[in-house]
């Protein structure tokens, strides 16, 4: 079987991570193992953070060497692996980088009233300084 | 037509007017005509501009002057007329004379009804110049003798049509058994309000700046540019619009439209006079004239214009005009501006024009000269802040200076009365104001030359009230965000206006936040109180009460009856003054009337039930404490800072809370009760997926 390497720095949580190949390996899996934390054994030096095996993504966990093989530990990247499902999914987004323009959010500190502003404006009283007198004749 | 001096700026003059058909109906004036009233300055068939032919180029200001006078040999008589001096008309009623398009039509609306006018271009007179004279700039720019004139008819006719140097021979016909247009609404770009000298201010989105000219009014101001000091600017290219001879004096903030050319400067000082080519100028292109610099004259500087601009400029002053025997309307925008623009009258009610619909005084909610204050008046007409109380027929009103309410006081002392006359006896209430009532526009007065006091006639005319309007136009002002967030509202943000005479009040942030304020001062003159409104889009928010006047006593003396009276008179005035208030605000007119005689009748009565020696104090003493109260408004806005940690959006992430779709999120994201629904994966994988979907990830 074959699995392909591909370095990533992205962070874990990323849902679409930006993958760079490194090569393709010939392998086997090492063991009996779960499919979401497979080890693969193979005879050259495995380079890169990140596998694809079988439409199935996995952070690079670990690597030894035993007896001139080398055994690759993966675990499974469930946001890449199930990407095209989550993009569709309808969520409630309790948070986010889009700030809101109206919504109160408590862990925002605020120092009180930092910010006066007094503006003077429209039309002045014309002719302040002079008075008038109104009378009423009957 | 009759001349009537009162008409303006006073709206309700229209209300009875008889129209004999909607405007809308009215594309041919001809069954009108002959009862035009001003014909060529000399008899009184229509209103006329004399043709510049007429005039000397010799002649400056005076002999211009000299030349109208002999144009219009009655006094009652109108003429303006269109030269190429300092770029335009001049008006002239009497001696009575001003410069410019906006100074003639100010000179005609000061006389006469503009509304039953419209301006015949059918007789016109255009004298052009040639296009290649006309593109030529900088020092190449000099004025050649190769102006031409046409009649209208020849030049609509030009393929290519040369710009126009200057005008003559426009009619303005008086149509007075109809309304072409039910209020005045002149006010726009060419005919502008006048500004004291040093004083520049913004108004319909352009600044206008003093030129310094004319000894404390100038009558051209109307030189907008880029911010800039004027006296300090060298290369900086600075928009020129209509610019004339006139010498900018002090440093000057000029505003810049959008659409106007930039214009580049190129000499000051040579003469005493700033002047200006322009660089590159399109005369066809532009929506403003150019100038040009005349060097047999030096200081002189002509503007020419496009045939477009001409029509845009007289489709400016708001009438109607004819041109080629077809009838155009000119728009009034939303705002109560003229804007220049001009549509066939039989197209006029399938257009987007703010005045197309427009049959009667009724129908525009504008006042004469534009000030804002009438949108309100007209909302608020319902609540009666139209009264007429001034007109009663059984109180007469009289506005007075200082130096009037002096003579007066002499006159009232005045050992020439006859013996056992009791003047006061006929006072019912004597306020004071610190400010003129009349310029503030809270009533408009008219001389009245036979004033009588009790008995006795007095010797020396006074102005009395008429049309208290008592809505004065205090301003607008744009509450901006400032955080543009939760902060910008209550509790966390604070918005406070002062309002001269009333003081501060809150204004609720949900409701004026991100919105422009208007702020009203409705006045009553007779009982010195009045009412600060604040609106936002012609809905009130907030009232406050205040006092801009001071309850005055004429005189003491025999204190001990007077103070009875006063008290008696004091709770009939009270209770008057409510009821005119009550009345004031309900619409209703009788309530406002009856009060009034009610005072009347409470003073009487509490004078006739004491004693006999009662006539010397009327009024009671009120509070000044409003007299020196700041006399703009002031907005006090307090906002939080936020401390946002860097990269907060990115690690923490704003307050959202909206279901959305993953694939339209970016960046960080915190879910909340995610539902797994509509995933393939294992069940451990789910609830792994929900975690970290609610724990945050990144799209």
């Amino acid at each position: 079987m074959q699995i392909n390497f591909y370095n990533c720095t992205d962070d874990k949580r990323k849902i679409k991570k930006a993958l760079t190949f490194v090569s393709a390996k010939t392998c086997n899996i090492y063991g009996t193992c779960s499919v979401d934390t497979p080890a693969f054994i193979m005879n050259s030096k495995p380079e890169g953070n990140y596998v694809s095996w079988d439409s199935k993504m996995y952070f690079v966990t670990g690597t030894t060497y035993s007896g001139g093989k080398w055994i690759v530990h993966c675990a499974i990247d469930d946001l890449m692996t199930n990407q095209g499902e989550l993009l569709n999914m309808s969520v409630l987004v309790s948070r986010s980088e889009e700030q809101s323009k109206n919504i109160v959010d408590n862990n925002i500190t605020l120092r009180k009233n930092d910010y006066i502003k007094t503006d003077s404006f429209g039309t002045e009283i014309i002719g302040y300084s002079t008075k008038n007198y109104v009378i009423g004749v009957i | 037509m009759t001349v009537n001096k009162n008409i303006y700026p006073d709206v309700n003059v229209l209300e009875n007017v008889i129209f004999t058909k909607p405007i809308t109906e009215i594309t041919d004036f001809s069954e009108y005509l002959e009862k035009s009233i001003f014909y060529a300055g000399c008899n009184t068939d229509y209103m006329s501009f004399v043709p510049t032919d007429s005039i000397s180029r010799e002649n400056t200001e005076e002999g211009l002057k000299h030349t109208f006078k002999k144009a219009s040999p009655t006094k009652h008589d109108l003429c303006m007329s269109v030269s190429d001096y300092t770029g335009g008309l001049y008006g002239y009623y009497g001696d009575e004379h001003d410069q410019g398009w906006h100074g003639a039509i100010n000179t005609l609306i000061n006389h006469f009804d503009f509304t039953k006018c419209y301006i015949d271009l059918d007789d016109l007179y255009i004298n052009t110049i040639s296009l290649e004279h006309a593109n030529m700039t900088g020092s190449d720019a000099v004025y050649q003798n190769d102006t031409h004139q046409y009649h209208i008819s020849e030049y609509l006719l030009l393929e290519n049509k040369p710009p126009i140097m200057s005008w003559s021979s426009i009619l303005v016909k008086g149509v007075p058994d109809v309304n072409i247009y039910p209020l005045f609404c002149y006010k726009t770009d060419f005919y502008s309000a006048y500004t004291p000298t040093n004083i520049s201010y913004r108004s319909n989105s352009y600044m206008y700046v003093s030129d310094g000219a004319y000894g404390g009014v100038s009558a051209n101001p109307k030189y907008y540019a880029v911010q800039t000091d004027w006296n300090n600017q060298s290369n900086t290219s600075i928009l020129f619009y209509d610019a004339d001879s006139q010498q900018l004096s002090g440093n000057a903030v000029i505003g810049l439209p959008n659409d106007c050319e930039i214009i580049t400067p190129i000499g000051q000082g040579e003469t005493e006079y700033n002047y200006f080519i322009p660089d590159g100028y399109d005369y066809k292109e532009s929506p403003m004239p150019c100038l040009y610099y005349w060097s047999n004259w030096q200081t002189y500087y002509f503007n020419v214009y496009s045939f477009e601009y001409f029509l845009k400029m007289v489709a400016s002053t708001g009438l109607r005009f004819k041109l080629n025997n077809v009838m155009y309307a000119s728009e009034i925008g939303s705002d109560g501006y003229t804007t220049g623009r001009y549509i066939p009258v039989s197209e006029l009610p399938n257009s987007d024009f703010a005045n197309k619909d427009w049959i009667n005084s009724e129908s525009s909610n504008y006042d004469a000269d534009k000030k804002p204050e009438q949108d309100i008046e007209n909302e608020l007409k319902n609540i009666g802040l139209n009264d007429n109380v001034g007109n009663s027929h059984f109180v007469k009103w009289y506005i007075l200076t200082e130096t009037e309410m002096t003579a007066l006081e002499n006159w009232l002392s005045s050992s020439n009365r006859p013996t056992g006359y009791r003047p006061l006896e006929s006072f019912v209430g004597v306020s004071e104001y610190p400010f003129d009532l009349v310029e503030n526009r809270v009533c408009s007065s008219f001389t009245d030359n036979y004033v009588k006091i009790g008995t006795e006639n007095y010797d020396s005319p006074l102005n009395r009230m008429i049309q208290i309007r008592r809505v004065i136009d205090l301003g607008s002002y744009k509450i901006d965000r400032y955080n543009n967030d939760f902060t910008d509202y209550a509790p966390y943000s604070t918005y406070k206006l002062y309002i001269p005479f009333c003081g501060w009040v809150e204004l609720d942030s949900d409701i004026c936040v991100d919105e422009t304020i208007d702020v009203k001062l409705i006045v009553d003159p007779i009982s010195t109180s009045c009412k600060g409104v604040v609106l936002v889009r012609g809905n009130i928010i907030a009232e406050t009460n205040g006092t801009c006047g001071n309850n005055i006593p004429i005189s003491s003396n025999n204190m001990g009856m007077q103070r009875q009276a006063l008290l008696n008179a004091g709770l009939g005035i009270m209770g008057s003054v409510g009821a005119v208030a009550t009345g004031a605000l309900t619409g209703n007119t009788l309530a406002t009337t009856g009060g009034i005689l009610g005072a009347v009748g409470s003073i009487s009565q509490a004078l006739s039930n004491s004693h006999t020696n009662y006539s010397s104090v009327k009024g009671t003493t009120g509070t000044a404490t409003n007299y020196n109260t700041y006399k703009q408004c002031v907005i006090q806005i307090t906002h939080p800072v936020e401390i946002i940690p860097h990269n907060y959006g990115h690690t923490i992430g704003y307050i959202t809370n909206k279901t959305k779709i993953l694939s339209n999120c970016s960046g960080y994201v915190v879910c909340d009760n995610v539902d797994i629904k509509g995933l393939s994966c294992d069940y451990s994988a789910k609830q792994r997926i929900k975690n970290l979907l609610e724990t945050g990830v990144y799209i």
